[in-house]
């Protein structure tokens, strides 16, 4: 009996449904690591040196370890520490979503930190309170630097979430092993996948090139892609 | 919980951590040394008049930018065995990672070249330097003083993504971590001692680079 190893249109059907669920776990990720990363990022710039102390800690540690040691961690760690198992789907999420909190705080508090201090001067002297003044005044300033290195994250978390395949979650890469495993044309199969990756992610950062051009004149150093990335040993 | 740490079941396993550390350190540093290499030709081809070199360049730093570094490292060690190509899991993963860092380091110096003033050039030039010259003594000096923060950071995301090497079976910090992890069951001690190792590693290479940072001012 021979084996059936051809491809079949099928079978990059189930790939490209594999880079739908890629696009909406990192979606996810996103939208829970901004929420997280927000108040991280906040308590940065906070003047109480414990939530200070704390969040530089979180961000530290997560940037100073590979992510895939983090969802090593997030897959193993959840049963033998908290008795539950919980979903692949779960896991990659809780993973991705504790990287991408680190390094948005960072952007985060890069553009809390750009809002000129004059602001927050002006706010205090038309008698707002301390959360009217971040609410109003701070924030809504500060998003203009934050969204555009956001996005370029959001771009890199893509390309990223692939280690996900390998603690079982299956979307893009893990969909693409199945069907391997099935075809055995590993190169085929691996160049598709990589050309459905860089259809993504290109066209991601040619959408941020297209509408972040506009307001670049005013983005400071703060949102320049390697001050956002950096460790700061202080 | 109910979880007791215990770091006994650990410590015989401490020697091959650091065997796959130094494997960890070995793979980004060729791939670092390597890679920021062609980085800097990249960048003088992305800013070469010469239309095919300028394409050629920009398709392959576009390529590897916006691809997974997993996926790369895949496409060498598995994709090639299509075609009866078969590279150990040591050279395929070292490739992927240098020429990521090709393509990420071209980005960088290009930054860093066009950041020094037209004015500088055209002094140099002024003062009857050749274009060798203005280069080596005017432009790259300045140039490099500027990609100097972008280079460490690239270092430590580089020395960060080595763990991707574990999935092809190199033998680095990653792989042994799983490899006692499965041994001893001690999930928690295991992956204390390997991130309290990859945190020293990047601790060190961003407190070199502030210090050499610091040298360079005046």
């Amino acid at each position: 009996m021979k084996l059936d190893t051809s491809i079949y249109l099928l079978d990059w059907l189930f790939i490209l449904k594999g880079a739908g669920i890629t696009l909406f776990l990192c979606l996810n990720a996103m939208v829970f690591g901004s929420i997280l990363g927000l108040i991280i990022g906040t308590m940065r710039t906070s003047k109480l040196s414990i939530l200070k102390y704390i969040s530089g800690a979180y961000i530290y540690i997560i940037r100073g370890t590979p992510l895939l040691m983090q969802l090593f961690l997030v897959y193993y760690g959840l049963p033998v520490f908290f008795r539950i198992i919980v979903s692949a789907y779960t896991t990659a999420l809780v993973g991705l979503t504790v990287y991408a909190a680190a390094y948005l705080a960072e952007i985060v508090k890069a553009g809390l930190q750009s809002v000129d201090k004059g602001q927050k001067d002006a706010a205090k002297a038309l008698g707002m309170t301390s959360w009217q003044e971040f609410r109003s005044i701070v924030l809504p300033q500060a998003l203009k630097v934050i969204v555009p290195p956001a996005f370029g994250f959001f771009i890199a978390l893509i390309k990223d979430s692939s280690l996900v395949a390998i603690i079982g979650f299956i979307e893009l890469t893990r969909s693409s092993r199945m069907v391997i495993s099935r075809t055995y044309q590993p190169f085929t199969i691996y160049l598709g996948v990589a050309v459905i990756y860089f259809v993504i992610c290109y066209g991601l950062s040619i959408i941020s090139q297209k509408y972040f051009k506009a307001n670049r004149q005013d983005i400071p150093k703060a949102s320049q892609p390697w001050k956002t990335v950096a460790i700061k040993v202080s | 919980m109910g979880y007791k740490i215990i770091f006994s079941q650990i410590t015989p396993y401490l020697p091959a951590f650091l065997k796959g550390l130094e494997i960890s350190i070995i793979i980004s540093l060729i791939g670092m040394l390597i890679g920021s290499f062609i980085g800097v030709f990249a960048a003088s081809g992305r800013t070469s008049s010469v239309y095919i070199v300028n394409k050629l360049v920009n398709i392959y730093v576009e390529i590897f930018r916006n691809t997974p570094l997993l996926i790369q490292m895949y496409l060498l060690y598995f994709g090639l065995a299509q075609f009866d190509i078969q590279i150990s899991s040591f050279i395929s993963a070292t490739l992927a990672l240098t020429l990521n860092v090709g393509a990420y380091t071209a980005v960088i110096f290009q930054t860093g070249l066009n950041a020094v003033h037209k004015e500088q050039r055209e002094a140099a030039y002024a003062m009857g330097m050749t274009s060798f010259q203005t280069f080596r003594y005017v432009i790259l000096p300045q140039a490099f003083r500027i990609v100097i923060p972008p280079l460490t950071n690239q270092f430590i995301s580089v020395f960060l993504f080595s763990s991707v090497a574990s999935t092809i079976s190199v033998r680095e910090l990653t792989y042994i971590t799983m490899n006692v992890e499965s041994i001893t069951m001690r999930t928690f001690e295991v992956f204390i001692i390997t991130a309290a190792l990859y945190l020293i590693v990047t601790t060190v290479i961003s407190l070199l680079s502030s210090i050499y940072e610091r040298s360079y001012k005046y």
